[in-house]
């Protein structure tokens, strides 16, 4: 049976996760899909994200058990390190992999649609004389 | 019993038409709605940078900044090229102190002490990836075919080097080949890891290596240089040179692909 109504249609292409979906949450995750553990420090200046913002991303990340935040006390400053957990590794890398899929589809398309078309051969060449 | 098989079926030609028409329409639709999808995920995407006054996203330098965070930490290599540029002064000038070496050792310990506090409290930290069990055992296995062929290759390089020198009329060995074969295997280097592969960094090897090789090759065409002062430095501080050159470029990459644009502090370990 063919798929032929927008619902229908709309449901193979895969759609991304929207909680990964979101410049900052995207960024965090990137960063910590890259190395095993990164620090608050790092995370600010390398996202360019406010404290603020970055905290309350973050929450919302180990929340949704994406990532895991440990804290501990160094030189009488609190130090935050954060890590990818297992969860968030595997829906990160569907995230990008339903992104390559969509690309994929749209180069598919456009390369459909740009294609040069096949030359029409002429009707007399089919009937060229051959040597013997 | 059936003298000929059965003819195949006449499709009509509005069933042909019609048939067209369900396909073509379901590409159609197929078309339309991964478009849909597509503006869908991108109005998403901006109305969140707006929202939430987010910075552009820009993974591949992030994944860059990631990996090689330890690597653009520079300025620890800047000593190593100060204490080689100062090892050369009494083949330069044929003068050295007695104390130029434990002062030399003194600030490389207090700069290595300091330094990676500085990136740490600047840049933060990264705790790198284990490296797979396919790169450790391409590393192990370096490590013996070297074991194995080191008698091999140490002839082979010392032929090599002695060619070269007969080359540039240099038997006595004035020339130092070190630097040039420093940023060539630098460059090759950068070549193993892709998010190193750019085009800036193969245009600072590549400026590295014409300076070296300029350098180095500078007597064939003036054989008197080998007596000028200035060549002499050149030649015997290539080496430092272009340490403390390599350390700075990536120090002043990490600072540039790492603005800091807020000022705020909490107490949070770093800042």
């Amino acid at each position: 049976m063919t798929e032929n109504t927008v619902s229908d249609q709309r449901n193979i292409i895969p759609s991304p996760n929207r909680l990964i979906h979101e410049p900052a949450r995207l960024a965090i995750l990137t960063v910590l899909s890259s190395c095993r553990f990164a620090d608050f420090v790092f995370l600010q200046r390398a996202t360019e994200l406010s404290k603020g913002n970055l905290s309350v991303q973050l929450t919302n990340l180990e929340l949704a058990g994406l990532i895991e935040i440990t804290k501990e006390i160094v030189d009488k400053k609190m130090r935050t390190t954060v890590s990818l957990s297992r969860r968030g590794a595997s829906e990160i890398e569907d995230y990008w992999q339903i992104m390559d899929d969509i690309r994929a589809r749209m180069v598919g398309d456009e390369a459909h649609r740009t294609a040069p078309k096949r030359r029409r051969v002429p009707l007399a060449a089919h009937f060229s004389p051959v040597s013997l | 019993m059936k003298l000929f098989p059965k003819p195949p079926e006449r499709v009509s030609h509005a069933a042909l038409v019609k048939s067209d028409t369900r396909a073509g329409s379901e590409i159609l639709l197929r078309k339309i709605c991964l478009g849909v999808k597509v503006y869908d995920i991108n109005q998403f995407m901006l109305s969140s940078l707006y929202a939430h006054s987010s910075p552009a996203l820009e993974p591949k330098r992030l994944r860059f900044l990631t990996e090689n965070f330890a690597a653009l930490q520079g300025l620890n290599y800047v000593p190593l090229g100060a204490a080689s540029l100062l090892s050369q002064t009494d083949r330069i000038f044929h003068y050295s102190e007695w104390w130029w070496w434990p002062a030399v050792i003194t600030v490389c310990v207090i700069w290595n002490r300091y330094i990676p506090r500085y990136y740490r409290q600047r840049f933060g930290y990264v705790e790198p990836r284990s490296p797979s069990n396919k790169q450790i055992a391409y590393f192990l296995l370096a490590l013996i075919f070297l074991f194995i062929f080191r008698r091999d290759l140490d002839r082979y390089v010392l032929d090599l080097s002695q060619v070269i020198r007969s080359t540039i009329s240099d038997p006595r060995g004035q020339v130092s080949l070190l630097p040039l074969v420093a940023w060539i295997g630098t460059l090759f280097a950068s070549f193993l890891k892709p998010s190193l592969r750019t085009l800036e960094r193969f245009c600072f090897y590549s400026i590295g290596i014409i300076a070296s090789a300029g350098i180095a090759f500078y007597p064939l065409g003036h054989p008197r240089a080998t007596e000028e002062l200035l060549w002499e430095t050149l030649n015997a501080g290539s080496f430092g040179f272009g340490l403390i050159a390599m350390g700075l470029y990536d120090h002043f990459t990490l600072v540039r692909m790492m603005p800091k644009k807020f000022e705020e502090n909490d107490g949070e370990y770093g800042e």
